[in-house]
C-alpha cells in the first residue's frame, strides 16, 4: 500500500471518467507530437538538402519555386537557362564552384537529373552497388528509387517527359529511343539524392533532341580548363576517368540549356554582390536557399502554429476535464479524506494523494498521446513516402517531446491544485459527524 | 490512560459541551451514555484529537493532546487510538485487505500482511479479503471496521454507537468482538452509545448531557 496504489484505486473506481480525460489529453498531445515530428524532420531534411549551397541560379520566376524545384525537387522548375549564361556564372570570380542541373524527365515519379559527380559528392553519396554514371545514357539511382521501382544493375528504362510525381502513365511522352541503363545504386544518404535518378547532363540533352558529339567520351575533358578558378565542385576526375566539367565542353553550341546551377561562393562577400549581378542579367535569377527555406518555414509556420494551438486547446480542455473530474470526485470523497486524516494521514499526505491522481492522469494521457503521435507520424510518413514527397518517420524521439511531457504533467498538476487544496482543508470531526 | 480535565467544547452553532472531569485507566472498558446530541461523539472526537478542546485538557497515555500539533498529532492518533465509527467509513475504492493495509500505511507502519490475514481469520472474514466494501453485509463491514481499529494495537479504542443499528444477536457479537480485541491489545475501550443493551456487559459508565 502506498499513495500511488491509493490514487490508482480511486482512478479505477471512476474508470470511465478517467479514461475519457486520458483520451482527450492523448489526442491533444498526439496532435502536437505529430506537428513536432513533422516540423523537426522537415527542417532537418531541408537543412541537409540545402547545406553547402550558397545560391541557386536559374531562369526568371519565383525564387521559392526555383529552390523547391532544384534543391528539394518538389516543384516544377521555372524554366531553363542558356549554357552561355551558366558558363558565365561558373567563371565568375566570386564563384568557387557550381553543380549543373538539367531536369525535364522522370521515371516512375522519380526525377531524372542530369548532373555531374560533384552532385553526389556534395551529399556524401557513394555507390553501394555498381558505380557512378560515366557515359551518356548510364544512370545511377538513389536508394529509394531502387527500392520503389525495383530497378537494379543492368536494367534499362525509358524516361517520361515531364517531372510529375505520379506514375509514368500520368506523365508525358515516353522517350522510347533513348533508354537508360542502370550502372549503379547509391547508398541511403537521408537527402534528396535518395529519390533521384542521376545521369550526365549530355544524356538529358540527347534525349531531348541534341545529338552529342561527346557521347561516350567520358575522359575527353581537359583538366584545368578555367585557369584561376577553384574547381572543387565541378572539375573532378574519378577513377573511371569521368570529368565533372564535361558539360562545359559544349560552349558555343546552340540551344544548349541547363535548368539551374547550384553555386558556392568564393567568399562571404559574394553574398552581397553576386545575387544582384546575376539578377541583372536578362535570363537569370538568383535565389538564396537559406532565405527561401526560412521563408517557406515561416509560411508553413502559420499553419503549423494554428494546428499546434489547436493541440494545446485540446490539452487545456483535458486539463479542465481532469480538474472537473477531481473536483467532483472530491466532493464524494470528503468522508474518505476525513477518515484518512483520522487514520493518521497528514494534510500534506492528502494533498500529495490528490496531486498524484492528477499526475497519473496526465502521465497516462501524455504517454498514450506520444504513442498515438508517433504512430500517426509513422502512418503519415508512409503515406508521404507513397506520394514520394517527404521522408518522415514516427520512429524518432526529439528533445521537444521532453518539454511536452513536462508541460502535460504541469497541466495535470495544475488541474489537481484546487482539489488538493480542498483536501488540505478537510476538517475531520465535522465531516465525519455530518454523515 | 485517558483523562479529561475541565474540558469544554464550544461550537459556533449549537450548545457548549461540558465533559465532566474523568479518567479511564489502561485496560478499562467504559460506556459513555447520554441522549442524542448530548456530546458523546464530541467526547470521542476530543479523545482522538480530532477536535481541540476549547478549554481544559485531554490526555491520552499521559500525553496532553494540546501539546501535539499537525503531523505529530496525526501520527500519535494513528499509533495510539483506534476508531470505530457509527457509519463505519470503509474506503469504497479499496478492498477489505487494502482498507486494513491503509490503516497501517497511514500510521507510518510497515504493512503486515500476516497480521491482516490473522485478524481477518479471527473475525471470520477470511474469504472477504479481496472483496470491496459494497459487497459486504452490514455485519461483515462492522467487523472490518473493528479489525481496522485494532490492527495497529492501539492503547485506546473509541467506538461511536457501534451497535445502534444492529439486532440483539449482532449487537452481542460486535460487542464481544470489541471487548475481546480490546482485551487482546490491553487497550482501554470507550464506547459512546445510547444503546442500553450494552450496560450489562461494560462495567464502567459515564453519563453526559448537553448544557446551555
Amino acid at each position: 500500500m502506498n499513495l500511488a496504489t491509493l490514487s490508482l484505486a480511486y482512478l479505477r473506481r471512476n474508470a470511465l471518467s478517467a479514461l475519457l480525460n486520458i483520451l482527450l489529453l492523448a489526442v491533444g498531445i498526439a496532435t502536437i507530437t505529430v506537428l513536432l515530428l513533422f516540423n523537426h524532420q522537415m527542417e532537418q531534411r531541408m537543412t541537409r538538402d540545402a547545406q553547402g549551397i550558397d545560391l541557386v541560379v536559374g531562369s526568371k520566376g519565383s525564387p521559392m519555386q526555383l529552390i523547391l524545384s532544384t534543391i528539394f525537387h518538389l516543384d516544377t522548375p521555372t524554366g531553363n537557362i542558356p549554357l552561355e549564361d551558366a558558363l558565365w556564372v561558373q567563371r565568375h570570380p566570386l564563384v568557387s564552384g557550381v553543380i549543373p542541373l538539367a531536369l525535364g524527365d522522370s521515371y516512375g515519379g522519380h526525377r531524372i537529373i542530369g548532373s555531374n559527380h560533384a552532385y553526389v559528392r556534395h551529399y556524401g553519396g557513394t555507390a553501394v552497388e555498381g558505380r557512378l554514371w560515366t557515359a551518356d545514357q548510364e544512370a545511377t539511382i538513389g536508394a529509394d528509387v531502387a527500392r520503389r521501382t525495383g530497378l537494379g544493375i543492368g536494367d534499362t528504362f525509358h524516361g517520361v517527359h515531364g517531372i510529375s510525381d505520379g506514375s509514368s502513365a500520368a506523365g508525358g511522352d515516353v522517350h522510347d529511343e533513348h533508354p537508360y541503363r542502370v550502372v549503379g545504386v547509391l547508398g541511403r544518404t537521408g537527402t534528396v539524392l535518395d529519390r533521384l535518378i542521376l545521369v550526365t547532363v549530355e544524356s538529358v540533352w540527347l534525349v531531348h533532341g541534341h545529338d552529342d558529339d561527346h557521347d561516350n567520351h567520358a575522359a575527353t575533358t581537359d583538366d584545368g580548363h578555367h585557369a584561376g578558378h577553384d574547381h572543387d565542385l565541378d572539375n573532378h576526375h574519378d577513377d573511371a576517368g569521368y570529368a565533372d566539367d564535361r558539360w562545359q565542353q559544349h560552349e558555343g553550341e546552340e540551344d544548349r540549356q541547363l535548368t539551374a546551377l547550384l553555386v558556392r561562393y568564393r567568399s562571404p562577400l559574394a553574398a552581397v554582390t553576386l545575387p544582384r549581378v546575376v539578377n541583372s542579367r536578362n535570363a537569370l535569377q538568383a535565389a538564396s536557399p537559406a532565405f527561401e527555406t526560412a521563408r517557406l518555414m515561416q509560411l508553413m509556420g502559420i499553419g503549423m502554429n494554428a494546428l499546434r494551438a489547436f493541440g494545446w486547446v485540446l490539452v487545456a480542455a483535458a486539463g479542465l476535464g481532469v480538474f472537473i473530474a477531481l473536483y467532483n470526485a472530491l466532493k464524494d470523497r470528503r468522508y474518505d479524506l476525513a477518515l484518512m486524516r483520522s487514520l493518521g494521514a497528514s494534510r500534506g499526505t492528502l494533498v500529495l494523494h490528490v496531486l498524484l491522481e492528477g499526475l497519473l492522469l496526465a502521465l497516462a494521457g501524455v504517454m498514450l498521446g506520444l504513442a498515438f503521435g508517433h504512430l500517426g507520424a509513422e502512418l503519415l510518413g508512409q503515406s508521404l513516402r507513397q506520394a514520394q514527397q517527404l521522408e518522415m518517420t514516427g520512429r524518432l524521439f526529439i528533445a521537444e517531446e521532453i518539454w511536452l511531457i513536462l508541460l502535460a504533467v504541469g497541466v495535470g498538476l495544475l488541474a489537481a491544485l484546487i482539489p488538493a487544496w480542498q483536501a488540505y482543508r478537510t476538517d475531520i470531526a465535522p465531516t465525519l459527524a455530518a454523515r | 490512560m485517558l483523562r479529561f480535565d475541565q474540558v469544554e467544547q464550544h461550537f459556533s452553532s449549537g450548545p457548549t459541551v461540558r465533559i465532566p472531569d474523568w479518567q479511564a485507566a489502561r485496560g478499562e472498558h467504559w460506556l459513555v451514555l447520554g441522549p442524542s446530541g448530548g456530546g458523546k461523539s464530541t467526547l470521542l472526537h476530543l479523545a482522538a484529537g480530532l477536535l481541540s478542546a476549547t478549554t481544559g485538557r485531554v490526555s491520552v497515555a499521559d500525553v496532553p493532546l494540546d501539546t501535539l500539533r499537525g503531523r505529530t498529532l496525526d501520527r500519535f492518533r494513528a499509533r495510539h487510538v483506534g476508531l470505530v465509527f457509527q457509519t463505519l467509513h470503509l474506503v469504497e475504492a479499496l478492498t477489505v485487505r487494502q482498507n486494513l493495509a491503509l490503516a497501517q500505511y497511514l500510521a507510518g507502519l510497515p504493512v503486515d500482511q500476516a497480521r491482516i490475514s490473522a485478524l481477518l481469520e479471527h473475525l471470520d472474514l477470511p474469504g472477504q479479503a479481496a472483496a470491496y466494501p459494497r459487497r459486504l453485509s452490514q455485519g461483515q463491514a462492522q467487523r472490518v471496521a473493528i479489525a481496522r481499529a485494532v490492527l495497529n494495537r492501539p492503547a485506546l479504542i473509541l467506538a461511536d454507537e457501534p451497535t445502534s443499528a444492529l439486532d440483539d444477536h449482532n449487537c452481542e457479537r460486535v460487542l464481544s468482538l470489541l471487548v475481546d480485541q480490546a482485551a487482546a491489545c490491553g487497550a482501554t475501550l470507550v464506547i459512546a452509545t445510547h444503546d442500553r443493551r450494552l450496560a450489562s456487559r461494560i462495567p464502567h459508565r459515564l453519563e453526559i448531557g448537553a448544557a446551555a
